[in-house]
């Protein structure tokens, strides 16, 4: 039973996935619509984009860092992709601007940060100002919106054997993420460069180089993220992506992801953003005041990270447990 | 044997060195600059508009700071001090409490707030920044809900406006003016001499080393936060009287405005770094900024592009000057 909950406790994301079936058996049972695969499938669409720029903070955090930019880079690229639409630029050139500008950013972000040694919040707090600050304008030069070619609005509406293409193309991430920060060289290094720079650095890895990768993939996901968002409402206003970087945050800590660097996980990431996008949804239906919803999510990441604490501790207690039982049990008898 | 000019320059450096230093030139550039774009800049009148302003964000900076050298971070300050307006607000207009005790029981939320975040991050073990950042969802919220979105009115007074500082004392200055200096005095007598400081600075400096020689660095973290929040309801309860009427939304924003004046001002996320007098020109900065934009015409919508762009030249450039001196101080040893 014990070892049963410490297997549970240790596999990634396993926590928050219960979380989220509490949280989606307790919505059903308060309204059995809930349930219906046409809102489950709203709540997946809807969670797609936190998740991603999430993902992208995982990879920061990870590494030591922290990104405040992402949320108004979501909102410039898609701005900028639609601003190129706008011109009646191709649907691909318009897409490969807002990517390209949303990756600058991140290079911006980790070259003011490795190499000229600025603090990684101030800088990413500036820029999160620049960013913002020219979406604004584009907006302010025409609106943004009413350009969207058929392609393009596939991007958020189109369907690939019956699941929307935003659904494929999260679970395609999530995949593809979970593999590259656990199964691969580059992933160990950012785990490394988290856990102890110092370290790291005498084991012959190169940090800054590591972290400047690590922010231009957090400014490259958030274009992602922007891009798709654009597509899904038609439109871009000047204040889209504002606040998105709390959510990004609070997705990635509940998941299970450290602030302190070291420690990340992508499937507890995406799994804490559905429980997000649940929350926001399933309280509607319930008939909550939405006026209630900032303080269920503010409880319920306290609440997680509280969690997180008491299961580590667990963990750490059961294993060295389990480490004295084996001492003991390999010891010759005579010498006890 | 030093030669006296070797001393002078090793003095300027020491100067110059100091956290919000360069800030500060950056200050006096952009004051030379504006006499010439705007006549109206270098009046008396813009810069007590500029210091009527910039009290409560100076503040703010100045508790941020005391956390940030704890090594804490306190992104609710904003929501508490709208907290703490709104306690204000409400006590007068709906149960017609006299002003000073509405305004104790203000302030007086504000610091519950702060010792409730303390309270989490030190018993509970959680991460500052996440308890922070989700108390101050969870603060907003309940104002929210509270208000209904509908702001708080009919609680202002003569004497609540002149202490808001929306009316101006004979000769132009304001209550609130005269209160942060205060408080901003007592703070660098105390972060200069008293032991409790050296004892923050030792926390955020290095939690383990300073708890192995004797500082209950619990308690210590738990007093920063209080004071933060102390200090946030100050601010509140002076916005209140200021605006005349408590937006839900209130002060939302502050608290990174507030972060940026301390960083800027020479303090470090990573703790154990800051200085006061480096947060309130930090924050008097920001304000210039924005008056600057203000004065020189530039449309609103430009306002976020400039002032995020302003932030990060002065990081930049203040990185640089230190790099060189760096350099410099190699080179003469």
């Amino acid at each position: 039973m014990q070892f049963a909950l410490v297997r549970l406790l240790r596999t990634e994301g396993a926590p928050i996935s219960l979380a989220l079936i509490l949280a989606v058996i307790a919505f059903t049972a308060l309204n059995p619509a809930f349930l219906s695969p046409d809102n489950l499938a709203i709540i997946a669409v809807q969670s797609i984009f936190v998740m991603i720029i999430a993902i992208g903070m995982s990879f920061v955090l990870t590494s030591g860092a922290i990104d405040l930019s992402v949320g108004a880079v979501l909102g410039l690229s898609g701005g900028v992709t639609m601003f190129l639409l706008t011109m009646s630029f191709p649907t691909a050139l318009a897409i490969i601007g807002g990517l390209g500008v949303g990756t600058a950013f991140g290079l911006l972000n980790g070259f003011l940060v490795t190499r000229l040694g600025l603090s990684d919040f101030i800088v990413t707090l500036a820029t999160m100002g620049v960013a913002g600050g020219l979406l604004k304008t584009l907006a302010y030069i025409r609106p943004l919106r009413g350009a969207e070619t058929d392609s393009f609005t596939w991007l958020s509406y189109g369907e690939i054997a019956g699941i929307p293409f935003p659904i494929v193309f999260g679970f395609l991430l999530v995949v593809t993420c979970t593999l590259i920060l656990n199964k691969t060289v580059f992933g160990r290094r950012v785990q490394a460069s988290g856990m102890s720079p110092a370290g790291a650095i005498f084991a012959g890895i190169d940090v800054p180089n590591v972290r400047l990768m690590v922010f231009a993939l957090s400014g490259f996901l958030a274009a992602v993220s922007g891009i798709l968002l654009a597509a899904r409402l038609a439109s871009v206003q000047p204040a889209l992506g504002m606040g998105y970087e709390l959510q990004a945050i609070a997705a990635a800590v509940l998941g299970g992801t450290s602030l302190a660097g070291g420690r990340g996980t992508v499937m507890g990431t995406a799994m804490a953003a559905l429980l997000l996008a649940t929350l926001n949804t399933g309280l509607q239906i319930a008939g909550v005041d939405p006026t209630w919803y900032p303080v269920f999510v503010g409880s319920s990441i306290i609440g997680a990270v509280a969690f997180h604490q008491w299961a580590e501790r667990y963990v750490e207690a059961y294993e060295s447990n389990a480490l004295d039982a084996a001492d003991l049990a390999t010891l010759p008898s005579s010498s006890v | 044997m030093k030669s006296p000019s070797a001393h002078l320059t090793n003095r300027l450096g020491a100067i110059l060195s100091r956290p919000g230093f360069g800030i500060l030139i950056f200050l006096v550039v952009v004051s030379f600059v504006m006499s010439f774009v705007s006549p109206f800049f270098l009046t008396w009148l813009n810069w007590a508009n500029i210091f009527n302003q910039s009290v409560f964000l100076m503040l703010l900076a100045v508790g941020m700071t005391v956390v940030l050298i704890g090594g804490g971070i306190d992104l609710s300050v904003g929501a508490v001090a709208a907290l703490a307006g709104g306690v204000v607000g409400i006590l007068i207009s709906k149960l017609g409490v006299p002003l000073p005790i509405a305004l104790l029981c203000g302030v007086l939320a504000g610091t519950a707030m702060g010792f409730l975040n303390g309270l989490i991050i030190t018993r509970l073990g959680i991460p500052d920044f996440v308890t922070t950042l989700a108390t101050l969802a969870l603060i907003r919220g309940i104002l929210l809900v509270w208000t209904q979105g509908v702001p708080i009115i009919g609680f202002s007074s003569n004497s609540y406006m002149m202490l808001g500082g929306l009316r101006r004392l004979p000769g132009g200055l304001t209550v609130p003016e005269f209160i942060v200096t205060f408080l901003i005095i007592v703070g660098l007598l105390l972060m200069r001499y008293s032991r409790v400081a050296s004892h923050l600075r030792a926390t955020g400096e290095n939690p383990e080393i300073a708890r192995l020689s004797g500082v209950n660095i619990k308690r210590i973290k738990l007093a920063s936060y209080t004071l933060s929040g102390l200090l946030a309801g100050v601010v509140g309860v002076l916005l209140a009287g200021r605006f005349g009427t408590v937006m839900p939304n209130m002060a939302s924003g502050m608290e990174i405005q507030a972060l940026a004046a301390a960083i800027i001002g020479g303090a470090a996320l990573s703790g154990g770094r800051g200085s006061l007098i480096g947060a309130t020109i930090g924050a008097l900065t920001l304000v210039v900024i924005q008056n600057v934009i203000n004065l020189s015409g530039i449309p609103p919508v430009f306002e976020t592009l400039v002032v995020g762009t302003v932030i990060l030249i002065v990081i930049t450039f203040t990185r640089l000057s230190e790099m060189a001196s760096k350099r410099r101080k190699r080179a003469v040893s």
